[in-house]
């Protein structure tokens, strides 16, 4: 009895299998043909360099097979890997940033006092902002010549800061543009610690309050903890967003990728990360060397992804 | 719902989108039997297009009655910026035009990459010319030269100048009038701008007023705004050698001589650091009268006329004497050095547009009579006559009415002692890869030696660019040069 029970479910199982699948066949070409055949396509053009002979009529017809030349150059370009490292720089500077200032707004706005509503709307604005417009802001804000923010340098004493300009500055250009960035995208943050503060039970911060909880015992002992999802969704999808970090980067730098800063003999860019340099590479057509970079770029989030994996699955 | 439908209408969804593409192509390309037809896109601004395209209904009546064919023209507007890209995402697909107006500096790409047909190779353009030196005796040489490309050791014509421009000195006549008693007091002319840089950096000293944010001269640093000092001082950027092999040519005294002048101006003091990112561009400051003096070209004469400016334009000043005599600079014009002194040792570069015929043109021929009637002499004086264009053939420059654009014989005079960019493929590498970040060094760090500059600058010339050039000659093994 309980074998042809088991044989019965096993059969169903199938038939649900199946039915599922030829569901999914709609989907699977698409994505085959839109995501699995580009990824493929990708990679073999990776394996190949265009030449400035190439012939412009059938530029990947006429490509050179290179093996893993491609690879080998990028792995050894000291731009490339100081692309990397300005990368995680960003990463680190826009994720824990925005999160304190997102979580500060929060934590200042989540009462329902007259005018909050407003502050909210206002401080999530910017948000919707195209990323060019911002920019283009930002730069007037940094402008050496009676911009904003170079006139709150010279009162604050630091005026050879201010003459020069921020962006102009190779160590502050990255730093500026973060800065500029967490301002924009601090108001999406808020509005999701928001809706997780909510979610919180009141009674347990009474419970706190009960048991002489100070405030800051409160927010990192009960507050934080409560907020995790929301925290390791921003840091996720904080490190895809550096990894494609581009439009803010073109706007703040005139296109350039920043002022120019000498490390190791070699002169490089201030604010070059990874995607402003494929898009470089991939502008003069070095369609080869542009799809190696991204193959390597999505082996450094795979590791990443495969971290934050690891994390989650120790915490929980 | 039927479940065959549930599963099918994807299916159908793109089958249907399938049809119509090949529907829409199919019938872009038909084309009506015996008749002609010619696709050109072009970049030039909304009232120049107006003009561009008149002249072309003018030349398809003018070629039917010559022919006693049908010969229709489509003139479609690709935005200057965006012409090299989508030429390039066209070519793909095999629907290029038959006439492309491109940048200047692209046509090396375009013609290494056989996109181009060669001109003067063409039936129509041996009957017109002869020959191509024959050719270049009509237009103005520096932007005849943008059109020929040497590839693989062989030089040939890809285009023929459409738009011809250059860069020249914009001075503001009302700053320079206010301080015209401090002016006269250093021993100089109010009524003038600067003739040579030492000059330059005077007048700044008296035109600067930092408490109102106004500097005597608003600098640009990118590769393309510093040919003229690099042309006025002899840098060649690149050599060819006997085997046709390209070489670096940046190393030497001319090069560290125009690397230390621009390095003096921008440390003078009298420069408003214009060159710094986020900072008021040059030409912005000009039209905001918070810069006296910068260098641009014709296309911003209508922005300052329209924004009320009192300006004139005059050459880009010389070499300093001492320079001149140092380097033993030849003058870019010995005939008008009685005229012009100091300043026919003045140089610029030339920007601008060239026409080029695809390769995937069906009729080169006709497209190079449509190219060689809009640069004929008298299309060339309505252009710019009616424009303020600068025409590209010299013979229009003679007895042209400049009346409405006063500033024209200014560019003119300009052109007459620039020199062509490099030829070299990959212009945007060697700009923003290779040049830029350098100067942004030099301007930046007072103690980065300019001879460290020039190394790195050559040693990445060689290695990004010229090496693969390089790879491709017959001496060097053949196969082909890899870009990238």
């Amino acid at each position: 009895m309980a074998a042809k029970a088991k044989h019965s479910v096993g059969r169903i199982t199938l038939r649900q299998d199946l039915a599922a699948g030829l569901y999914l066949i709609p989907f699977l070409i698409v994505f085959i043909i839109f995501i699995g055949y580009p990824v493929f396509h990708s990679f073999w053009i990776s394996l190949h360099r265009v030449t400035i002979y190439s012939d412009f009529y059938d530029i990947f017809g006429s490509m050179e097979m290179v093996g893993l030349d491609n690879y080998r150059r990028i792995t050894s370009d000291p731009i490339f890997w100081w692309s990397v490292v300005l990368t995680f720089a960003y990463a680190f500077m826009t994720i824990v940033g925005g999160m304190i200032l997102s979580l500060a707004l929060a934590l200042a706005l989540r009462k329902a006092k007259r005018g909050f509503g407003i502050l909210r709307a206002g401080f999530f604005l910017p948000n919707v902002f195209d990323i060019f417009v911002v920019g283009v802001i930002w730069l007037m804000l940094y402008n050496p010549n009676g911009g904003l923010v170079s006139m709150m340098l010279s009162l604050g004493g630091a005026t050879e800061a201010a003459q020069q300009g921020v962006l102009n500055n190779p160590w502050l250009t990255l730093p500026a543009i973060a800065f500029a960035m967490i301002l924009k995208n601090a108001g999406f943050g808020m509005i999701l610690f928001l809706v997780s503060l909510a979610n919180i039970n009141e009674s347990i911060f009474e419970a706190a309050q009960v048991d002489g909880a100070s405030p800051r015992q409160t927010l990192f002992r009960i507050t934080l903890p409560q907020l995790r999802p929301i925290i390791i969704f921003l840091a996720i999808t904080g490190t895809v967003g550096s990894l494609n970090a581009f439009g803010e980067i073109f706007a703040m730098t005139d296109a350039t990728g920043g002022s120019s800063v000498q490390v190791a003999g070699e002169t490089l860019q201030s604010a070059r990360i990874s995607a402003f340099h494929l898009f470089m590479r991939f502008n003069e057509s070095a369609y080869g060397e542009a799809a190696a970079i991204s193959f390597v770029l999505l082996g450094i989030a795979l590791i990443i992804s495969w971290i934050n994996f690891k994390i989650l699955g120790q915490s929980d | 719902m039927t479940r065959l439908s549930f599963y099918l209408s994807p299916f159908s969804f793109f089958l249907l989108f399938a049809v119509a593409c090949d529907s829409g192509a199919g019938a872009s390309s038909t084309r009506e039997e015996g008749a002609a037809t010619l696709e050109i896109w072009q970049g030039f601004k909304l009232e120049e297009t107006a003009v561009f395209r008149r002249m072309m209904k003018e030349f398809e009546l003018e070629w039917e009655a010559a022919n006693g064919r049908d010969l229709t023209v489509t003139v479609h507007f690709v935005a200057y910026d965006d012409m090299f890209p989508k030429l390039r995402t066209a070519s793909l697909a095999g629907l290029t035009p038959d006439i492309a107006f491109v940048d200047a500096i692209k046509v090396t790409d375009l013609a290494l990459g056989q996109a181009l047909v060669k001109l003067d190779e063409l039936e129509s353009f041996k009957k017109r010319y002869g020959t191509r030196d024959e050719a270049r005796r009509e237009f103005i040489g520096a932007s005849f030269d943008a059109g020929v490309v040497n590839r693989k050791g062989i030089a040939n014509l890809y285009g023929l100048p459409v738009q011809t421009t250059t860069v020249s000195m914009f001075w503001n006549r009302a700053i320079f009038r206010a301080k015209a008693g401090a002016l006269r007091a250093a021993g100089l002319d109010p009524n003038r701008p600067p003739r040579d840089w030492d000059e330059l950096i005077e007048y700044g000293r008296v035109l600067t007023d930092v408490d109102k944010g106004v500097y005597g001269f608003g600098m640009h640093s990118s590769l393309w705004f510093n040919f003229p000092m690099f042309n006025m001082y002899g840098v060649d950027v690149v050599a060819y050698d006997e085997a046709g092999r390209a070489l670096p040519a940046l190393d030497n005294d001319n090069g560290r001589a125009a690397l230390n002048r621009i390095r003096t101006i921008a440390a003078s003091g009298v420069e408003g650091g214009a060159w710094k990112r986020s900072a008021l561009f040059p030409e912005a400051g000009f039209l905001n009268q918070k810069y006296a003096m910068i260098n641009t070209g014709p296309w911003m004469v209508e922005n300052f006329a329209n924004g009320g400016l009192d300006f004139d334009i005059a050459l880009i000043p010389a070499p300093p004497q001492a320079d001149i005599d140092a380097l033993g600079l030849p003058p870019k014009a010995p005939e008008w050095v009685e005229e012009l002194g100091i300043q026919a040792w003045s140089s610029s570069n030339v920007g601008g547009q060239t026409g080029v015929i695809m390769r995937t043109s069906a009729q080169p021929d006709i497209a190079f009579e449509a190219l060689d009637y809009f640069t004929s002499e008298a299309r060339q004086r309505e252009w710019a006559s009616e424009l303020g264009q600068i025409p590209v053939r010299l013979a229009a420059w003679e007895d042209l009415d400049t009346s409405k654009y006063p500033f024209l014989p200014r560019f003119m005079q300009q052109l007459r002692l620039s020199q062509r960019i490099p030829q070299i493929v990959l212009f945007g590498k060697l700009e923003l890869d290779i040049f830029n970040p350098e100067i942004d060094l030099l301007l930046q760090k007072p103690d980065y030696p300019v001879q460290t500059m020039l190394e790195n600058m050559e040693r990445n010339l060689e290695e990004l660019i010229l090496g693969r050039i390089n790879e491709s000659l017959p001496d060097a093994g053949g196969g082909s040069a890899p870009k990238g």
